[in-house]
């Protein structure tokens, strides 16, 4: 990855936004890792975003029910007889 | 049953990125489980049984949203990363480059107390969710739908759709980023 800003300065929260979600699933290279925990440990607005970026993906995971209809489970049904005929 | 039990819902949502309506992505997925039943004997597990039920959705959908002619998302030909630059958060919330503490949060974000267990009890808020992802750009959607609400990896992911591991990170990210905005939006009217 490209960074816009230079390897000893802090990185500033409006690229700290654009890094959240790899940030958030391990993707970081160790040594931005570090620089990304660093700033939030004194940014409390970043950690409230990275937060808000997590809950976002907790929510994905959680906001689909997995169970079929009964239509759909009957239109699934025929079908599959049909297939096998 | 069972194996339909848990995967029809994912099926059908990533159907709705390649066609117009529900019952068009409702027959999509029908005539991918038909794919699978008639092609079992194909099988040689080289694949997971779940990435090869994607597979066929994805060609059946994308042929069928071919004869719809509807544009249809081409993940493989598209390079995300050599498109312009799109922001996670709107630039005016921050400090403008030139000023002093440029970069830094002019409108920093909410706290959300609530964990996301007690967020996820709520009906409306799971269905906010749904619907900024149902507004997402196609490629974004594949890539958010597998990952985020399927679960699958990022591998798994760039195998299934033919896409870098870069085009999937930023895919990802910008989708992530919208859906966030979107419930940011949705939680402030509260």
């Amino acid at each position: 990855m490209k960074l816009p800003w230079s390897r000893r300065e802090e990185i500033p929260c409006i690229e700290m936004v654009e890094l959240a979600s790899s940030y958030l699933d391990g993707g970081l290279a160790a040594d931005l890792r570090r620089r990304c925990r660093e700033h939030l440990e004194g940014c409390d607005a970043c950690l409230a975003f990275f937060d808000q970026v997590s809950k976002t993906i907790a929510l994905l995971r959680r906001s689909v029910t997995r169970t079929l209809t009964v239509p759909e489970r009957q239109r699934l049904l025929a079908s599959f007889k049909q297939a096998r005929a | 049953m069972a194996l339909v039990e848990m995967y029809h819902s994912g099926l059908l949502r990533l159907a709705r990125s390649y066609v117009n309506t529900q019952q068009l992505a409702e027959d999509v997925v029908q005539e991918t489980w038909v794919g699978l039943i008639r092609g079992i004997d194909r099988f040689e597990g080289r694949s997971s049984l779940k990435s090869w039920l994607f597979t066929i959705l994805v060609n059946t959908a994308r042929t069928r949203g071919k004869r719809e002619a509807r544009s249809i998302p081409f993940s493989s030909l598209w390079d995300p990363a050599s498109e312009p630059g799109e922001y996670a958060v709107d630039p005016s919330r921050f400090v403008p480059r030139g000023q002093k503490a440029a970069g830094q949060w002019l409108r920093p974000p909410e706290r959300w107390e609530a964990s996301a267990e007690e967020m996820a009890l709520s009906s409306e808020t799971r269905s906010q969710v749904l619907l900024a992802v149902d507004e997402l750009p196609p490629t974004q959607r594949e890539v958010i739908t597998l990952r985020d609400i399927e679960g699958w990896t990022a591998s798994e992911v760039c195998n299934a759709l033919a896409i870098s591991e870069t085009n999937q990170r930023v895919l990802l990210h910008r989708a992530r980023s919208r859906v966030r905005a979107a419930l940011e939006k949705y939680l402030e009217r509260q």
